[in-house]
Parts: structure tokens; C-alpha cells; sequence
């Protein structure tokens, strides 16, 4: 069996196993690579349809191309987007950019609280039983230790030092009340099999990962003042798989580029234990 | 495109013999790392007063760093000329020993580290017989920190010697024993000049002599149906376990016996079938072919099973199964032998299960399930037990006898 599809096997298996197990389910997608490919095996999953909300965590400080690549594709692949914004916080002008908040604080105000209020649900939507996202292991150190499924507290902390058995492809899916779970089924993918995959699929991802011309481009989104561009002149995913192979990016970690992780002591054990993804 | 397919190996053995350095020390030597990897650490120890260690390239958490052991798995990925690997680092104390098993209960092979002054001991015997329990059938051995005993031909010849016949008894033939120094890298990319008596392998080259084995397209056809999908046509979706099957086959679902031929079978990662009987079939039924050989269909089961929790299995008191993707309620009708998972000698008669033991018994489900006794399925013979929402021991249903 090829690679790719053992990983793509592994990951319908899981996504299908939260759709049955678990309810309700939401995905969160963050418009970036990994997510999207996540979005392309949920449309697998279910023969083309995608059967559950996304979620979009929107800090107002993302790239505007994202969010035009992100309402693109909700119209033609038609389905629910839920956007999640801490407008609390970007009224009263809590944020880093703003000069108010440090990086790591400006993560946790933005993405980590507007995720906790979104999966809690309100008036007209009961609480998220479980969420879908795209991490992986190769990240960085605290998702290199996560499991598929991984349980939240009432208070979406990660109980990181006693994480549940998981084996036999049998995961932790019963749960008391107003806990929830994370499901992480590209953890086993590495960054270079994701873009294998993108290439190998024909996936639309949005035009920030490839050289425009200027011989810059993104290796990984997030809000435009914490991630930088990168030397490249990769054009096609097919490019970018030769560049993170052989070329000059083999050696160089994919969130170099992400000021948030260097933070919090260089990973993201301390944002994610509280609830970030 | 990548057409070769990564291997996942296990790096098991006792707490504080060095599993966590060695994978640290190979991607160092293998020039894994990102540039800035190995700097940005040793900042780090010298912010916090530490002095360096190559196990803090695995061991991300930070309580992991301050305490200087491994809590739990990771997943390292890694690559050699001949194709990539994921490493899975497990932890090597007991009470980790549930992590340990979630890592290695995915991988195709396993590499049992132990310190060659220290020699055998308690979990390099449990983790030796988890991998033989969870079905792992390669293992090599890994004899590290040879610096502590001057190299010595004889001290690694008397550990061989003695383990082998430890892993023998569990039906395990390690394809190798490696000597190393993951302190100082002897035996990792080239032959080590401080052991020219060692003609083996190097780390390396043991990695690359792993193979990923194929399962049998030849097995009967399996699937646990995971769901039933009605987006304009009803489509039974689970995932093939074993065999193979095509529109012309008649499908018989277990327990419920119902029958049905084929409209459209859907194959690869994203399996389903299209019934032409407009069957009610559920989740945690299994998918048969009907001229293949059917599960037997039983309630009583022989099994062997592992208890990962402090709070005991007590017989007849309720629990529930899970195998494949049935659920069943189950309880635990009779402890036939009981063993502590290091030792392995018979413990004495006991009516409940102990965390780290392993037990034969009998358990009786509320109704019954299909089953393949000769195991070629996980989903017809490897199951957990989950007590008060969690996974708290896992097993294995083997022949009973008549």
C-alpha cells in the first residue's frame, strides 16, 4: 500500500469514528493547509458531502486573502462556516498589535477564548461534543505526544500528564457531561505528506503558500503580525515537495515563521494545556 | 510521489536505560534535526542551569525536562536513504506503562533498549512482553551505554544470552542485538572502532532491516460497519480490515445474519458498500462475504487480557466491550491463571485483575458478537474493556477449549 493512502485510510477511519461517536461534531478550519486537507478527507468520508459545521476562529487579523479564499470555497463546496470572534476583546483593543497584550496573551485572548465560547454553543446551538482539527505530530513537541482523541475538561484544559490508552484502532469516546474531545486525525502526517497529498489530489489551497513573484512566499498562516514570509521560489505544491525534500527548507522547521511558539519557550505546551489547538 | 511507505517502530525498555537519548543522539547524527534545533536547547539548559541532554530533543513537555524522564509517547519523524520512519518514543516507568501501549500498539516493530551495566530489568521484561502481546513479532534489542562496562565483549554477550531466553519463552526471536553508546554515538552511523569484536549492524542499518508485513489480502473479507450513510443512496461504510471484495459478492452481516447482493462497492481509503436489499443494518455490525469463512458467532469467550487500572476488574460486575465497532455489555465470569506482566510467574488464585497483570479467564458478553479465534482480524479478536468512561484493559479472544 502506498503511504499516502494508508494515511488518507487512517484519518477517514477516524473522522468516521467521531461523526458516529461523537455529537454534536464540528471541524475547525483555519483555511491553512492542513486543515484544508482535513476538509478534503471529511468530503471523502462522506461521498462528497460535508455533513458537519466548520468552525473559523477569526482574530480580524489574518490575511485578507484568506478570508476571501475561505467564503470562495464555502459557496462552492456548500457548506455551514461558524465564525468565532472575540469581538470583547478587539473593542476594547486587548491584542498585541494593538501594543496591549504580549504575543503568547494575544493568542490565548483571541483564538484560544473565542474557540472556548464558539464549542460552548449559545442561544440558538447546544455545546460542540467534539471538535475536528488538523495538527500534527511534527509540529512541535506538546502535538508530537497528542492522541487521536483527545479529552478536554469542563474548562477545555488538557489533563497532558495522564492522557488516555488508545489502541486496536479503539479511542476514548464516551465522556462525562461538559467535557469535550479534540480529534486529531492527521497526526501521523508529516508536513511534506500533506503537500504530497495537495499536490496528488489537486486540492485548491489559497495562493499565500507559493511564490508570487517576488520570491517570497508563507510556509504556514496565521495572523499577519506573528508569521513571516519565507525565501522561496516554489510555484506548485509539486515544487514546494521538492523544496521541503532536497531543498533548502529540509532542514528548517515549518513554524520557524510563527513569533508565538518562540514565546512560550519554543512550542506551545503552555497555550495548548489551556485550550489552544 | 512517495511510494514507499513509512515504518513505525517502537523504542521500548526500562525507565532511565536511555530510550529517549538514543533517538535524540540518531537524529543529531543523522543531521535530522532543523538547524536551529540542537542551539535553541542548549539556550534553554543554560537558562534553566541544566547541563545538555539529547533526550530533551523528544521529551517536549516541560515537567519531562525538569523531571528528566519520558511521561509519554511521542512520534518522531525521521528518514534514512532507504525510506521515512515514525519513531515512537515510550516511556519506560510502569505507571506510564498505558501510554506505553498506545504507542507501541502502532507499530510494525520494536527495538528494546536496556543499559548494559544495569542488565534486565523489571520493564525490560514488560515492555519484551507487551510487543509480544500486542502483536509485534520483530523486535532487535538495543545494549546501550557500552562506555559503562569499557566496551565489554562479554558483559554483552551474557545479556544476550540471558534475554534471549526471556523472549524466547514469549515467542519472540529478536532478529538482532545491537551494542551503542548513546552518550557518545558508537554503533549509530558507523561502526564503532572502541567494539571492532562487533561485526553486526549499525543503528542505521538495523533501522533500514525492518520490514512492514503485509496483511494478507488472502484472509476472509472483514469489515466493521462504522456507519450507515444516506446521502441520496444508503451506504453501508466501515473500513476493509482484511481481504477483498467486488459487486458480485453477497454480503452476510453479523450478528444479524442478513443477507443482501451488491449494488456499487466503493474501495480504497474511503470504503463503502450499496446494498440491493433495502436491509436495517447498524453500526457494530461486521461485513462478511457469504462463500467465504464465516466468524463464529459466541457471547462466552476464552480470553487473555491486561488490566491498565488501579481500581481492580471484579468478576461479575459490569463493564463494557468494545471490538471493531461493537459495544457490548460484559462481565468477567471467571479468572482461570493471573500474572504480574514483569515477572511472568503465576500469581496465586484471585477472583479480580490488578493493574499490570495479565489474566486467562472467561467473559460473557450481554449478546453475542462474530469471532475469528485465529486472530487474523483485529476487529473479530482484539478488544478493550472501558470502566467509567475509560479504556482500562485490553485483550485477546484465543481458542477455547471444548
Amino acid at each position: 500500500m502506498k503511504h499516502l493512502d494508508e494515511l488518507e485510510s487512517k484519518s477517514i477511519f477516524i473522522i468516521r469514528e467521531a461523526y458516529a461517536c461523537i455529537k454534536p461534531l464540528g471541524m475547525l478550519w483555519s483555511i491553512g493547509k492542513d486543515s484544508t486537507v482535513l476538509l478534503w478527507l471529511v468530503r471523502k468520508a462522506f461521498f462528497g458531502h460535508v455533513p458537519i459545521p466548520l468552525i473559523h476562529i477569526d482574530t480580524s487579523f489574518k490575511i485578507p486573502e484568506m478570508i476571501a479564499y475561505r467564503d470562495r470555497l464555502a459557496q462552492e463546496w456548500g457548506f455551514e462556516l461558524i465564525v468565532g470572534q472575540n469581538k470583547r476583546a478587539l473593542s476594547e483593543k486587548q491584542t498585541f498589535p494593538h501594543g496591549n497584550l504580549n504575543r503568547v496573551k494575544c493568542c490565548q485572548t483571541l483564538k484560544t477564548e473565542s474557540l472556548k465560547e464558539t464549542l460552548a454553543g449559545d442561544d440558538g446551538r447546544p455545546a460542540f461534543g467534539g471538535v475536528i482539527l488538523g495538527i500534527r505530530a511534527d509540529e512541535e513537541g506538546s502535538r508530537s505526544k497528542e492522541r487521536y482523541f483527545s479529552p478536554r475538561n469542563e474548562k477545555n484544559k488538557w489533563d497532558i500528564y495522564n492522557q488516555p490508552p488508545e489502541f486496536w484502532n479503539q479511542f476514548k469516546t464516551e465522556f462525562p457531561p461538559h467535557s469535550h474531545v479534540r480529534i486529531h486525525p492527521l497526526l501521523d502526517w508529516s508536513e511534506i505528506n500533506v503537500w504530497e497529498y495537495i499536490a496528488q489530489e489537486k486540492i485548491p489551497t489559497v495562493s499565500l503558500y507559493y511564490d508570487q513573484g517576488d520570491g517570497q512566499r508563507y510556509r504556514s498562516l496565521g495572523c499577519h503580525p506573528c508569521t513571516m514570509q519565507i525565501k522561496s521560489k516554489s510555484k506548485t505544491p509539486e515544487d514546494i515537495v521538492d523544496e521541503l525534500r532536497e531543498g533548502p527548507l529540509a532542514r528548517v522547521a515549518e513554524r520557524a515563521g510563527r513569533a508565538q511558539d518562540m514565546d512560550d519557550g519554543g512550542g506551545l505546551e503552555a497555550l495548548r494545556q489551556k485550550g489552544y489547538m | 510521489m512517495s511510494s514507499v511507505q513509512a515504518i513505525n517502530l517502537v523504542v521500548a525498555g526500562h525507565v532511565d536505560h536511555g530510550k529517549s537519548t538514543i533517538i535524540g543522539r540518531l537524529l543529531a547524527e543523522t543531521q535530522s534535526l532543523p538547524i536551529d534545533k540542537i542551539k535553541r536547547i542548549q539556550e534553554t539548559c543554560d537558562q534553566s542551569g541544566r547541563p545538555f541532554e539529547y533526550s530533551f530533543i523528544i521529551d517536549a513537555f516541560k515537567d519531562e525536562q525538569k523531571k528528566g524522564i519520558t511521561i509519554d509517547t511521542a512520534r518522531v519523524f525521521f528518514k534514512t536513504i532507504k525510506r521515512p520512519y515514525i519513531i515512537i518514543d515510550a516511556p519506560g516507568h510502569t505507571e506510564f506503562l498505558k501510554n506505553m501501549i498506545s504507542g507501541a500498539s502502532r507499530a510494525h516493530g520494536g527495538l528494546i533498549v536496556l543499559d548494559a551495566q544495569q542488565g534486565i530489568k523489571e520493564n525490560t521484561r514488560r515492555h519484551g512482553y507487551m510487543l509480544s502481546f500486542l502483536g509485534i513479532k520483530q523486535v532487535a534489542v538495543l545494549v546501550n551505554k557500552m562506555d559503562l562496562v569499557e566496551y565489554s565483549q562479554v558483559k554483552f554477550e551474557n545479556i544476550i544470552e540471558e534475554f534471549s531466553s526471556f523472549l524466547f519463552k514469549h515467542g519472540i526471536t529478536p532478529k538482532l542485538f545491537l551494542p551503542l553508546s548513546g552518550l557518545n554515538g558508537d554503533n549509530f552511523t558507523l561502526k564503532s572502532k572502541n567494539m571492532s569484536w562487533h561485526n553486526g549492524p549499525t543503528l542505521v542499518e538495523c533501522l533500514d532491516s525492518f520490514e512492514i508485513l503485509i496483511k494478507s489480502s488472502q484472509s476472509p473479507f472483514r469489515m466493521p460497519v462504522q456507519d450507515i450513510y444516506d446521502f441520496g443512496q444508503k451506504i453501508v461504510a466501515g473500513p476493509i480490515e482484511t481481504g477483498k471484495i467486488d459487486e458480485r459478492d453477497t454480503v452476510v452481516f453479523y450478528p444479524s445474519f442478513k443477507k443482501s447482493k451488491l449494488k456499487a462497492v466503493y474501495q480504497g481509503g474511503a470504503a463503502g458498500l450499496v446494498l440491493q436489499e433495502p436491509l436495517f443494518i447498524e453500526r457494530g455490525e461486521l461485513a462478511t462475504i457469504e462463500k467465504e469463512e464465516a466468524p463464529q458467532i459466541k457471547s462466552n469467550l476464552d480470553v487473555v487480557l491486561f488490566w491498565l487500572s488501579e481500581r481492580p476488574m471484579k468478576i461479575n460486575t459490569n463493564y463494557i466491550f468494545k471490538m471493531g465497532t461493537a459495544k457490548r455489555n460484559v462481565k468477567l465470569v471467571e479468572v482461570k491463571s493471573l500474572m504480574d506482566s514483569s515477572e511472568l510467574k503465576e500469581l496465586s488464585k484471585s477472583d479480580e485483575i490488578r493493574i499490570n497483570q495479565v489474566a486467562k479467564g472467561s467473559i460473557q458478553l450481554e449478546s453475542p458478537l462474530p469471532i475469528d479465534s485465529r486472530g487474523f482480524a483485529s476487529c473479530t479478536s482484539r478488544f478493550v474493556i472501558v470502566d467509567d468512561y475509560n479504556i482500562v484493559g485490553g485483550g485477546l479472544v484465543i481458542e477455547s477449549k471444548i
